[in-house]
């Protein structure tokens, strides 16, 4: 049986490859919350394990605005020249 | 590059629910074949004058008329639906509606789709009794094709980028149809003529029941619903944003006869359903203030404004209405029907 594929359309242009700042808080950690009580403390104490347990740092902790819309182009664009990984809260 | 799949035995509605399935394609229920001359007969009955689509969140992908056309075959629309489902999906598109943040949320709202005009009798959409329950086919596949779209274009699967923590029924379908109102009717006041069809969405909680068979005046009527919305735990309560009010119809007449409008309803219910304080936990209350929230006097307002309010007509025989309160980061946003 022949299908039009649901799940068809035109894809977002590629990606942008961001170069990372050589200095600053470049190659380090970012925690980025969305903004809600509990993500900023375990990304807090998320931050404080793997510095403590791995030597690595140091972590920045950033936040979306609002906790009720997607993370800004510019917010995304922001950490990736600042920072090497981005670990996100996902939880409340 | 080619949207067509050829899939080898699957002719067989079990096997292609089963080929459904091993895609990850489907809200979970048996979905329609969309095959190429099913899509084509969707598109011939298309209208000039479409909407523009662009790009959906999460995943980015823009949709073509083709698999919203494909998405509308698998929820079970007929061509006449299709330009419903267009409007839907160009309402829910403007950035005032936050689709990306409405889809991604933990909250369980749905796009619900209301529906004004003569298209509801031309589609038979129902906006009498049972009109937000099952047993209408416009109502279930208008609201199904638009969840479909949303999930196979938009990529908004469920524990993958559909975060929600319990979800709700409402995101299987939420379409229903506005009745004839002793007012004017929502589409009407939003601006667009009588003899538009008109759809209106908002990312929304399903409804939550007024039940009232004891009051026999409007006022009475007032201070059940107010009682109803003052809940604190809503999303309006400190994201605030827009809610509605769905009048059933003996409601409806009842407040009509003893001189109510849907301006003096919305003040009314305004300044009386409030959140006593003592309601809110003293975690709650802080975090009220972290999004610039604080009481009015010893209680909380149940929005930011009474025009965040909106009042509709729909349902059949009976002493109950609905108020249906929303993500709160999102807005009624209406469209004509093409």
């Amino acid at each position: 049986m022949r299908i039009v594929d649901p799940t068809s359309g035109t894809a977002p242009e590629d990606t942008v490859a961001v170069v990372a700042a050589a200095d600053g808080a470049a190659g380090a950690l970012c925690g980025l919350s969305n903004s809600k009580p509990g993500a900023h403390d375990i990304l807090a104490a998320i931050g404080r394990r793997l510095a403590d347990d791995h030597g690595l740092g140091p972590n920045g902790l950033e936040a979306k605005p609002s906790a009720a819309v997607g993370a800004d182009p510019a917010l995304l664009d922001h950490l990736a020249a600042q920072y090497r990984l981005a670990v996100v809260a996902i939880g409340d | 590059m080619t949207d067509v799949l050829d899939l080898p035995d699957v002719d067989d509605a079990w096997a292609w629910t089963a080929a459904c399935e091993e895609r990850g394609w489907g809200d979970g229920l048996p979905t329609v074949p969309p095959t190429e001359e099913r899509v084509a007969a969707m598109l011939a009955a298309l209208p000039p004058d479409l909407p523009h689509l662009g790009p959906l969140p999460p995943r980015g992908v823009t949709p073509t008329l083709r698999s919203v056309a494909a998405n509308a075959v698998m929820a079970g629309c007929r061509p006449a639906d299709l330009p419903v489902v267009l409007a839907a999906l160009d309402a829910v598109q403007d950035e005032a509606y936050n689709l990306h943040g409405t889809l991604a949320t933990t909250h369980p709202c749905a796009p619900m789709v209301l529906v004004s005009g003569p298209v509801c009798d031309a589609l038979g959409i129902n906006a009498g009794g049972n009109c937000l329950g099952q047993g209408t086919r416009a109502n279930a596949v208008i609201g199904r094709a638009l969840s479909l779209v949303l999930l196979h274009v938009g990529g908004a699967r469920p524990g993958v980028l559909d975060r929600s923590t319990q979800g709700s029924p409402a995101k299987y379908t939420f379409c229903f149809g506005e009745s004839d109102s002793p007012w004017e009717s929502l589409a009407v006041r939003r601006g667009f003529g009588a003899d538009e069809g008109v759809v209106s969405v908002m990312a929304a909680e399903p409804p939550h029941n007024v039940n009232d068979h004891g009051s026999t005046t409007g006022a009475e009527i007032l201070l059940t619903v107010a009682g109803t919305m003052a809940q604190p735990g809503s999303n309006n309560v400190y994201v605030r944003g827009p809610h509605l009010l769905l009048l059933g119809p003996e409601h409806a007449a009842t407040l009509h006869r003893d001189g109510w409008t849907p301006d003096t309803i919305r003040a009314h219910l305004w300044e009386h359903a409030r959140i006593p304080v003592s309601h809110v936990s003293a975690g709650n209350r802080r975090q009220f203030v972290e999004w610039g929230v604080e009481p009015d006097g010893d209680a909380y307002t149940v929005s930011d404004a009474p025009e965040n309010l909106h009042l509709a007509v729909a349902g059949g025989a009976g002493k109950h209405s609905a108020w249906i309160p929303s993500f709160g980061g999102t807005a009624l946003v209406s469209r004509r029907v093409p």
